[in-house]
């Protein structure tokens, strides 16, 4: 019932079709610098959600400036090599240690770990000798 | 994965969507070229002002980017939901616009003769830029997208968030009103030929 009541006659139809088409071929052209800020709106749209989207507590931050996980199992690594070498290490070294005073000798490193290899191989052939 | 952007053109609103709320930045670039125009467009005619247009064109990206991450696919067009925001945010500044700018419509075309097809094409579609600046803004932006934009009237419906019935009244309305204020320059316009 509106339509009929608003209905125009098929020579106006023609008329603004033609004003369409004028208006259509008008249509403004997309700018570069519109394009430009459009992207540039994109781009911080989207870099708060990784970068501050969700706030980190403070000890987050301390563990990542301390390295984060790789740091802490190299530093596990380290402490539980050091509680071994404490308890169980260190006897086998202190004896190379006392053998390399008792040799009075002044060779090289090499030459004292080799002495005390053997030290005690040579006192067990003196034992079955004698 | 980075794409060349001849390959993103393929690529539906939807996964553009999603790629571009994971930062990328070529597929912002095609949304932009895919729906920036139409959308400028759109607003120009509301806004009849090429400056005001613009902003608003990139106030409308704007929310499509804050939108992208949570962007339901199949839920809405991108299209749709862009018209849909420019044509309120046209509204909104034609609202704040009414009863203080009413020196800054646009003057009809003076009439004069056009020498070539290029001119009269001008001014024609001035004239009918003119017309629609004195449509009611719901007629305004239904004539838009029918007749400029070339929407169905179904999507027009769900642009606008209403019935297809209602729309078709609207289109009528406007094509009424719009003939009417044509009517004294159409001989002049060379529209009736």
């Amino acid at each position: 019932m509106t339509q009929e009541r608003d209905a125009i006659s098929p020579r106006e139809q023609e008329a603004l079709e033609r004003a369409f088409a004028a208006a259509r071929d008008a249509a403004p052209p997309l700018s570069a610098a519109l394009e430009a800020a459009i992207l540039r709106d994109a781009v911080q749209a989207a870099a708060p959600r990784r970068a501050v989207g969700t706030p980190v507590p403070w000890w987050r931050g301390l563990w990542q400036g301390l390295g984060g996980w790789p740091a802490g199992a190299a530093l596990a690594s380290a402490a539980t090599l050091g509680i071994a070498l404490g308890y169980g290490g260190a006897k086998p070294l202190a004896g190379i240690g006392d053998v390399l005073l008792d040799s009075g000798q002044t060779a090289s490193a090499e030459d004292g770990l080799e002495d005390a290899l053997y030290a005690g191989y040579d006192l067990a052939l003196l034992e079955d000798e004698g | 994965m980075v794409m060349p952007f001849d390959a993103l053109t393929e690529l539906s609103d939807d996964v553009l969507m999603r790629r571009q709320a994971q930062g990328d930045g070529e597929a912002a670039r095609v949304l932009t070229r895919r729906h920036a125009p139409r959308v400028l467009n759109l607003a120009w005619r509301m806004l009849g002002d090429r400056d005001e247009a613009e902003d608003v064109t990139q106030e409308a990206m704007l929310r499509l980017w804050r939108a992208a991450s949570d962007w339901q696919p199949g839920r809405a067009q991108a299209s749709t939901w862009l018209y849909r925001v420019a044509s309120n945010l046209c509204t909104d500044r034609l609202r704040r616009r009414r009863g203080v700018a009413l020196d800054a419509v646009p003057e009809p075309v003076d009439g004069a003769p056009s020498a070539d097809q290029r001119l009269m094409a001008a001014d024609r579609a001035a004239a009918l830029q003119a017309a629609l600046d004195g449509l009611p803004e719901r007629q305004r932006v239904a004539v838009v997208l029918r007749h400029l934009e070339g929407l169905g009237n179904p999507e027009i419906a769900a642009v606008m968030e209403t019935s297809v019935e209602a729309v078709e009244s609207l289109l009528a309305r406007g094509r009424k009103a719009l003939a009417a204020k044509l009517a004294p320059d159409r001989e002049e316009l060379g529209l009736d030929r």
